[in-house]
């Protein structure tokens, strides 16, 4: 399936599939990540972010992962999700393109140099 | 105080898909809890703002949500509110694409908008009137618990006695409408009625000026009337100072109290609809006895009682009547004669107009279905023709589901439109219908078209739009893209659903049709009415009231009377002339008037009739056949035996063979002697069954009544000339129109006159749509195989052939349709009844017309086809 059907992403799913780009994680886990990448640009709340897993499951981007929970999760929290290899594909073609624009956008000035939002 | 806030979390959570539910609820509230109590360790402010967000997102995520579960995974063209994405178009967005797609093709929408105006139009009308007459219900206090008791007007001893003695009732009260005359230096008419004290308070009527009338205004030495708001603008100019003051009704002077307030209107069972003046009786006036029974008596429910509880307690009083006055009321077996049965005001009011109005509300809609199919026809040739667009759109990924969802938005669009036309129409149509109908449906004054009325029109209006617009929807939405290549690329050709098409055209002729044979069939039995044999011979006869005025005693009046006759006979071009209480077919719609009584052959037993007072020359003026002897003259009465003249059927039930001349019959205890016996007069119309009525002479017997008609054989002199002559012999009388005696009678067939027109208004518009409709299918056929067509020319197949087989093919349609219709018909003939009296028997001649009818529609829908078919040059057409 061509991946230029999934873009483009939507912010949020973004930032999700960024935090799992590093690597598996819970939901607690991606919304930390997501907390801490995008700071107070972005809300991401519980029922939308497991919206967006399913979402992205459902498209074949994202899957559970088989990770051994460890002692201190409680049982809720132990399914852990990562990248399928589609999913991996996705996410950099996505940045390619957010990077193809943000070159356009420092050519036009629009960009002081050093600061650029995020 | 946090787990609270999460047990509600997870309860909101609820909203959303069951999918996400069972996949993840227990961690997204996992989640939440986690990251509220995180964010409570940086105080209470943080872990607030940790709910909101919760909150928030939950419920943003559940339209998300639930659009992702519906989307099922389609690929998406681009991100936005635009683009075919499944169901994720909004209404608003939908709405939009369907307007701008109508406003590109306006004569489609026109077409389409103006069918479901018309068809609407016609519905609403006929709802609005059926809302104002039938469902509306009265405007007095608690109407529903309103009751009449029944069997005729009643007596005034009686009412009282109920009063008295039946506690079903919590207030009952007596209203008889007469006419009175306004005593002045010009003698005027006023329609009024004579009331028991509670009865205007009973009906809720309220003063504008003044007061209603108390219990004692008699005991206390007061004659005293209330004004009508009408008649007080009309005569008395408004004048606010009319109270207080005197007006001299029938010579006797009364004191105006109050003016009723505009609003109130009078209830036209009891009293009639105009009311000029109300006059409370008086108890001790010695005229009312237990013989004359003119009042009307309604009541007021008591809490808790039934209708069927009153009717008990009425029928106990009737039984008791029966035994304390058995002359009165009871029959030779001592059973009560006069059963006095309740009925609510609501049913009474209504009469006979349900079964009319509710043939022509069938009939508006079986319009408004011969219109949609109409819509529907020129909705799927519009959907045949933009084909290419929508199989594009989906096969760029549009879900079928958004192209149906459009689809369906135009035609409800349409129909919307159609609805608002239609309303319009309807205020204009209700009025039409208004100035119309003859005066026959009760409450029709009132009827407007109210929001009600438009709302039930509305919904009308959708379901129609949505069954002309979900066929040719349906089918264009399935348009597959590469069927539709194909085709494109080589030359226009193939069916696009002419099958339904034919099919709709095949019902739309059904339609017509069943309303075709029922037009025809109600004409076919208002012109029976019209040529009834009436029992008299109404050419060169006049009819002309006059009220000679209560002022004068019996023997007055018996004498102005014969005045009168005099000196109308005196005109040279008067052969005869007489009078009596009305004239044949006068009293119209089933209504009776004014006197009944028993003959019997001994005395005691007897046989019920109508009782006519008639002077002298009454037959002969009419033009009456007399079977055996003759009618009354002067002096009959004063030869010491008193006369009485049978009419056939009265003289068939009392002495079943030949009647001689002389026999005796009893009247009560009168006994009176067979002068003559006349061929049956239609006295009643020509709709009405033919009863027994016997006459007598007025001199003697009738002079309580002083509103007669008078009945002129031959020309009559101009009217002022009559006035003059009218006020020589009697200078107090109020003279009417002189209405020529076929006049009256068609004034009393006039309700079914109007009503097989509207009928067959709606039969002409169904049948000229289905005909619109069959030639625009058979033209859009045509064009569409114009190029099959114009092979077949090339080859020689002659075009005069082909423009055959197109009549052929509208006949045949018309022919199965019509067939189809007629078998609807049957079943549903006898309903015509109730329209027009003989309205439900389909004999040759109808069904001749019918015929003819449907062989000239046949022939008009295919002209236009045919003549393009003839015409087709092949070399235009291939080349």
């Amino acid at each position: 399936m061509d991946i230029r059907h999934h873009l483009p992403l939507s912010p949020r799913d973004y930032l999700v599939l960024l935090a799992l780009a590093e690597g598996p994680r819970h939901g607690y886990g991606i919304l930390g990540a997501v907390t801490e990448q995008a700071g107070d640009m972005v809300t991401l709340d519980p029922a939308n972010l497991y919206r967006s897993l399913k979402r992205l499951r459902r498209d074949g981007i994202v899957d559970e992962a088989d990770v051994p929970p460890d002692e201190d999760t409680p049982t809720e929290q132990r399914r852990y999700f990562e990248l399928t290899d589609v999913g991996r594909a996705v996410v950099a073609a996505e940045a390619r393109r957010l990077a193809r624009l943000t070159a356009v956008a420092r050519e036009a000035n629009l960009l002081d140099d050093g600061v650029v939002a995020g | 105080m946090i787990r609270v806030v999460v047990a509600l979390y997870g309860l909101a959570l609820r909203l959303l898909p069951r999918g996400l539910q069972d996949d993840h609820h227990a961690e997204i509230v996992a989640l939440f809890e986690r990251t509220v109590r995180d964010a409570g360790a940086n105080g209470a402010r943080a872990a607030c703002a940790a709910v909101a967000e919760g909150w928030l997102g939950a419920l943003r995520a559940v339209p998300g949500a639930w659009r992702d579960e519906l989307a099922g995974g389609r690929s998406r063209l681009e991100w936005g509110p635009r683009g075919e994405r499944g169901k994720t178009m909004s209404i608003r967005m939908t709405l939009r694409q369907a307007t701008r797609s109508l406003v590109r093709s306006p004569r489609v929408t026109l077409g389409v908008v103006g069918l479901f105006g018309l068809g609407i139009g016609a519905t609403v009308t006929v709802l609005s009137v059926v809302d104002g007459v039938l469902v509306r219900s009265l405007p007095y206090p608690e109407a529903d618990r309103l009751v009449v008791v029944q069997d005729a007007a009643h007596a005034w001893p009686d009412f009282r006695d109920w009063q008295e003695t039946v506690p079903a009732f919590e207030v009952l009260a007596a209203a008889s409408g007469q006419t009175f005359t306004l005593t002045e230096a010009i003698p005027q008419h006023l329609e009024g009625a004579r009331i028991s004290a509670e009865f205007l308070a009973m009906m809720g009527a309220e003063t504008s000026r003044g007061r209603l009338p108390s219990a004692d205004e008699y005991a206390e030495g007061r004659r005293v009337t209330v004004l009508g708001d009408a008649a007080w603008r009309r005569r008395w100019g408004g004048d606010p100072e009319i109270v207080g003051r005197t007006i001299p009704i029938d010579g006797i002077a009364y004191q105006v109290i109050g003016i009723l307030d505009a609003a109130f209107q009078p209830p036209d069972v009891l009293t009639g609809t105009e009311v000029d003046v109300w006059v409370p009786v008086d108890p001790a006036d010695p005229e009312l006895t237990r013989h004359t029974r003119s009042f009307n008596v309604a009541g007021r429910l008591a809490p808790g009682v039934s209708v069927e509880g009153a009717a008990v307690q009425l029928e106990a009083r009737a039984i008791e009547f029966a035994s304390a006055f058995p002359d009165l009321y009871a029959d030779d077996a001592g059973e009560p004669r006069r059963r006095f049965a309740p009925a609510t005001l609501a049913d009474e009011t209504r009469g006979d107009a349900r079964g009319p109005l509710s043939i022509l509300l069938a009939g508006a809609l079986l319009l408004l279905l011969v219109a949609c199919g109409n819509a529907a026809s020129i909705l799927l040739a519009r959907g045949a023709s933009r084909r290419g667009e929508l199989a594009t759109r989906r096969a760029l990924g549009g879900g079928r589901r958004t192209i149906l969802a459009q689809l369906l938005a135009e035609s409800t669009i349409l129909a919307v439109a159609g609805w608002g036309v239609g309303v319009a129409l309807a205020v204009g149509g209700v009025e039409l219908f208004k100035t119309l109908e003859p005066g026959d449906l009760p409450r029709i004054g009132m009827v407007s078209v109210d929001l009600r009325v438009a709302g039930v029109a509305l919904l009308i209006a959708v379901a129609a739009g949505a069954l002309a617009g979900f066929v040719p929807a349906w089918s264009g939405s399935r348009a597959s893209p590469a069927a539709v290549l194909r085709r494109s690329a080589s030359g226009s050709r193939g069916r696009n659903g002419s099958g339904i098409r034919r099919g709709l055209v095949l019902g739309e002729a059904a339609l017509a049709s069943l309303l075709l044979v029922g037009a025809l069939t109600v004409v076919q039995g208002f012109s029976e009415l019209t040529v009834i044999e009436p029992g008299f011979e109404p050419d060169g006869v006049y009819a002309l009231s006059i009220d000679v005025g209560r002022e004068l005693d019996e023997e007055g009046r018996a004498r102005v009377t014969e005045a009168l006759l005099d000196r109308l006979g005196a005109f040279p071009d008067v052969h005869d002339v007489g009078a009596g209480l009305n004239v044949p077919f006068e009293v119209a719609g089933g209504n009776r008037c004014c006197w009944r009584g028993s003959l019997a052959l001994e005395e005691g037993d007897g046989a019920d009739a109508w009782v006519h007072p008639v002077t002298p020359g009454y037959f002969s003026a009419l033009g009456a056949r007399f079977r055996v002897g003759r009618g009354f003259v002067r002096g009959d009465e004063a030869d010491g035996t008193d006369p009485v003249i049978l009419n056939a059927t009265a003289a068939e039930r009392i002495f079943g063979g030949a009647t001689e001349v002389g026999q005796s019959v009893f009247f009560g205890s009168r006994r009176l002697r067979v002068i003559g016996v006349i061929e049956d007069l239609r006295h009643w119309g020509p709709d009405q069954p033919v009863e027994a009525e016997f006459y007598l002479p007025y001199g003697t017997d009738g002079s309580w009544a002083s509103g007669l008609t008078f009945a002129l054989r031959g020309t009559p002199p101009a009217s002022e000339v009559l006035r003059a002559a009218v006020a020589e012999a009697a200078p107090r009388a109020v003279v009417g129109e002189v209405r020529p005696m076929h006049a009256v009678m068609a004034r009393s067939l006039a309700r079914y006159r109007f009503y097989t027109m509207v009928l067959t208004v709606f039969a002409a518009s169904a049948l000229l749509l289905a005909c619109t409709g069959l030639g625009g299918t058979l033209l859009y056929d045509a064009r569409l195989r114009a190029y099959e067509l114009g092979v077949r020319a090339a080859l020689g197949a002659g075009t005069g052939a082909l423009a055959v087989r197109v009549v052929a093919r509208a006949s045949l349609t018309v022919a199965i349709g019509s067939g189809v219709g007629l078998l609807a018909f049957w079943p549903v003939r006898s309903r015509l009844g109730a329209l027009v009296p003989g309205g439900e028997s389909l004999d040759p001649v109808s069904l001749a017309a019918f015929i003819a009818v449907l062989a000239v529609s046949a022939g008009a829908a295919a002209w236009i086809p045919a003549r393009f078919v003839a015409r087709t040059d092949p070399a235009r057409v291939l080349g």
